[in-house]
């Protein structure tokens, strides 16, 4: 059994919590990492993290003197750096009148922690660990009516081999405000545990774009929940290709009447990778939206895992929850998962899913071949379409075209190697 | 089906809500109260078995000492005290039988009261029935029938006894002694069941059928299904279920293989209407079931219909492992949970030889407080390629306490395949009912009707014998569920 060996690492976490000064959330959340999860547990069956518990790894403490190494990509975009796990103002830029950017001090800190203690993910390991381990746990405000109108733009980086980096970002949007983010995950180390928890009050809207992309050899175990209140909107995509096992696992609440969610996705996969999205959607209250798309690509010997629950409360009628799952598979060797789960416990209500996995649909390739289009070309024009139909949708025009080069660069990784 | 029509109405003086709810008064010999290794050998002697059966059962009963019980499925019930259970419980009768005038007559009462009178289903329906009764298996009619045809159709106990060869090729073939928890306990105290053997190029000529009972107090049902078809056979088999209304919780753990040769059809239908408790769940069956097909011939196919009207829970996942290549599955399921009835099932797909293909076609309606749960799984393996499944699973709300969950696993290990999952959840729409209450139907009416086509795909599957029946059952079980 993996799981009884001596982890050195459960060890190093706990030691590490004795570097910092404020200790009470941090010696709750070491205490509750007692091991990595087994595989017999339901949600982490299909995604092991048993190898992790043999890795000599080590919590990261941060270099303030490192540079930067990834640039921004948007003109005039507003940065906000993470090295090493770290928020470093002096690498980020002056962020506009009307939102903040603080550190939490430890009651704050502990309610946070609270926050994630009193959701579903309460047992992530993440939860445990960046709790233990990070620097400092930042929060964005972003003040009452206030509409950002520039692209804020985050970037974690940083890390090494054996070491774990632990990010951690509370935002908060107040009544009537809405901001754009992007966020992009090139870190360098073995093992990544970001923290991400995002609260919209009342009609605040936000648009969330992340990017996996760390170093081949990483590990990427990322936990968020959201909490949304009255007639809020949240808009979600994620595109995984990086790392050697990603998972980014998101449970949002929806906790206030005719919110709306879209929670979409994109993963693609070559080599021996593994790439993973969970989801877990709560309707808590009635009259609340909410939608789902994930697409998969794989090649290469590489796995993809999609697990998309669906709750409804009892007293939450009139529900819409719409979610659609697909994988296209492109290499003998590689493995799709999908577990697509609806609870439900009220009737009024409208909720569907559906998932398919399969390969390249014959009767498309051969519609172009007898337009004089080679086979190769045909597989790349579908699959390009494949993706690009669930960019458009769900990202917003401005930065469809960003997203779909990045998606591209991993495309052609497996598109070469597989057709 | 004027005889059922009949037997119904009658049965519906004998109880108003659970039709099958009376007790047969009979005396019966029974094993003592629990369960140790001296039970397992008891049965096994009362069974006159071959010594190999014996250390097969004590085997199987120290895996199940063991194990766990699987806590995975969304179903909340107290723990079983299984040293609180009867596993052996036989109508005492004249020891043999010869026709079935010698069966005695309180018994053929209760099987006419269950609507199955066995003279009237000789003749009009001409369906040969084995029929089990608490652990033992009655009678068989048709045996010579079918014997000129060397079908082999006889309580499993019984084929031990006969065809030994038989039985030690294929008992736990399709599942292990160690299979599961419920499995194991079955292996080691299943007491009857039906044996069917077809042999090669051989159709059967009449649907086979089988009538489960539970009719003791504190005593399980453990019985074992085992059913065999040759290259190029064809055979369908129906079986019912009813218990009489108890105030404890009643455990029925069977198991049921079935193994399909080359070419080889067979049609498995199951009408459960185990007693469900009553409105607040006191009493009614646990229904542990594991039931899983074999297809190891090619063009071989394996096709479960099943409408789960009763227990207070259900545990069941008929499964088809398709290795032959160009084999086929097929589950087709209707499951109703009304009051505080809890239903926990679907099927596993297991994808293995080439161009093998599998139809998931599940209707789940939950009323009252119930819950009802679709898992299910679908793999395809590697060597699979050309591989096709197509699974959908609706569920219907009757009323605002009752949940409807759906849980698929797809699992694709090739490229060369296709799955395809779709899955909805709805209640009776406001529109369909305006449109049958302005044409005179009532409520409940109403909801039946809409009700019944929504399992129309299912139904469609179902045996006549058991598609009319099935209908009438899915309408008992609602009753009190709307207005």
């Amino acid at each position: 059994m993996l799981h009884n060996v001596k982890d050195n690492y459960i060890t190093s976490v706990k030691n590490h919590v004795s570097h910092f000064e404020e200790k009470s959330f941090r010696k709750l959340a070491s205490n509750d990492f007692k091991s990595w999860p087994s595989p017999r547990e339901e949600t982490w069956r299909l995604s092991r993290l048993g190898i992790l518990s043999r890795k000599e790894l080590t919590p990261i403490i941060p270099n303030f003197k490192k540079k930067f190494t990834s640039s921004s990509q948007f003109n005039g975009s507003k940065i906000i750096r993470f090295v090493d796990g770290a928020l470093r103002a002096d690498l980020s830029s002056k962020l506009p009148p009307g939102t903040s950017l603080d550190t939490l001090d430890e009651e704050d800190s502990l309610k946070c922690f609270n926050k994630f203690k009193d959701s579903n993910l309460k047992n992530h390991p993440s939860i445990n660990v960046s709790f233990s381990c990070t620097p400092s746990i930042v929060k964005l405000t972003i003040d009452k009516g206030l509409n950002i109108r520039d692209l804020f733009e985050i970037i974690y980086e940083g890390g090494d081999d054996n070491l774990s980096v632990h990010p951690a970002l509370y935002i908060e949007l107040k009544e009537n405000s809405s901001i754009t983010i992007i966020e992009r995950f090139n870190h360098l180390s073995s093992l990544i545990m970001p923290l991400q928890l995002v609260e919209l009050k009342k009609n605040a809207s936000m648009n969330s774009l992340k990017i996996f992309n760390d170093n081949q050899q990483s590990y990427n175990l990322s936990a968020n929940c959201a909490f949304l209140s009255d007639k809020s909107n949240y808009n979600s995509f994620s595109l995984i290709k990086g790392g050697l096992f990603t998972r980014s696992e998101t449970h949002a609440y929806l906790k206030g009447e005719n919110c709306n969610l879209n929670l979409n996705g994109v993963y693609l996969s070559s080599k021996n990778q593994h790439h993973d999205l969970t989801t877990a959607i709560y309707h808590d209250v009635p009259n609340c939206t909410s939608k789902q798309i994930v697409r998969g690509v794989l090649g290469g010997k590489s796995t993809g895992v999609f697990q998309g629950k669906v709750r409804v409360a009892p007293d939450a009628q009139k529900t819409d929850g719409q979610q659609m799952s697909r994988a296209i598979l492109l290499s003998e060797n590689a493995i799709a998962n999908a577990k697509p789960e609806l609870e439900i416990y009220a009737d009024d209500v409208i909720c569907a899913h559906g998932a398919t996995v399969g390969e390249i649909d014959n009767e498309q390739i051969f519609y172009l071949k007898s337009r004089g289009i080679s086979e190769k070309k045909a597989k790349q024009i579908i699959i390009t379409a494949f993706l690009k139909d669930i960019i458009n949708e769900s990202v917003e025009e401005a930065m469809q075209n960003f997203v779909f080069e990045e998606a591209e660069l991993a495309l052609s990784e497996i598109i070469s190697k597989e057709i | 089906m004027v005889a059922t029509k009949e037997t119904i109405d009658k049965v519906k003086e004998v109880s108003s809500t659970y039709k099958y709810g009376f007790v047969t008064d009979l005396e019966a010999e029974k094993a003592p109260i629990g369960l140790n290794e001296d039970i397992v050998k008891f049965i096994s002697h009362k069974k006159k078995e071959p010594k190999w059966l014996l250390e097969w059962r004590l085997k199987a009963y120290k895996k199940w000492l063991s194990m766990e019980a699987p806590n995975w499925a969304m179903v909340d019930f107290p723990k079983i005290n299984f040293q609180d259970i009867y596993y052996y419980s036989a109508p005492k009768a004249k020891p043999k039988l010869n026709s079935l005038d010698e069966v005695d007559p309180e018994l053929l009462r209760t099987y006419e009261k269950l609507g199955i009178p066995i003279k009237e289903q000789e003749v009009l329906a001409g369906v040969a029935v084995d029929y089990v009764f608490d652990s033992v298996s009655v009678a068989t009619t048709f045996r010579e029938k079918l014997a000129k045809e060397g079908i082999i159709f006889c309580p499993i106990s019984e084929a031990v006894q006969t065809h030994p060869d038989l039985v030690k090729k294929y008992i736990g073939s399709v599942i292990p002694i160690g299979d599961n928890y419920y499995a194991a306990l079955n292996s080691a105290v299943f007491t009857d069941g039906s044996f069917v053997y077809i042999p090669k190029d051989v159709k059967c000529p009449m649907e086979l059928s089988t009538y489960f009972r539970i009719n003791e107090q504190n005593s399980g049902q453990f019985e074992r299904t085992l059913i065999i078809a040759e290259d190029n056979t064809y055979v369908s088999y129906l079986e019912g279920c009813t218990a009489p209304q108890r105030d404890e919780n009643q455990l029925h753990a069977a198991v049921v293989e079935l193994v399909a040769m080359d070419n080889a059809e067979i049609k498995y239908s199951t009408v459960q209407n185990w007693y469900p408790g009553d409105k607040d769940g006191k009493g009614g069956i646990y229904n542990f079931v594991t039931k899983r097909g074999n297809c190891i011939g090619k063009k071989s196919k394996i096709s479960w219909t099943q409408v789960e009207t009763g227990s207070a829970i259900t545990w069941k996942y008929p499964s088809c492992v398709l290795k032959g290549d160009d084999s086929v599955g097929e589950f087709y399921s209707v499951a109703v949970a009304n009051n505080a009835q809890q239903a926990d099932t679907g099927t596993k797909m297991i994808h293995i030889g080439k161009n093998t293909k599998s139809t998931i076609i599940s209707k789940g309606i939950s009323a009252g407080k119930a819950q009802n749960t679709y898992r299910g799984q679908v793999q395809i393996q590697k060597n699979a390629k050309g591989s096709r499944n197509f699974t959908q699973c609706d569920s219907l709300l009757i009323g605002d306490k009752c949940g409807a969950h759906t849980v698929p696993y797809i699992n694709q290990f090739t490229p060369h395949a296709r799955v395809e999952h779709e899955a909805t959840t709805s209640k009776i729409s406001e529109d369909q009912l305006f449109y049958c209450l302005q044409r005179g139907l009532d409520t409940e009416q109403a909801t039946s009707l809409i009700v019944n086509g929504f399992c129309k795909e299912v139904m469609k599957e179902l045996p006549m014998e058991f598609a009319v029946e099935a209908q009438k059952l899915i309408g008992i079980s609602l009753e009190g569920s709307v207005g």
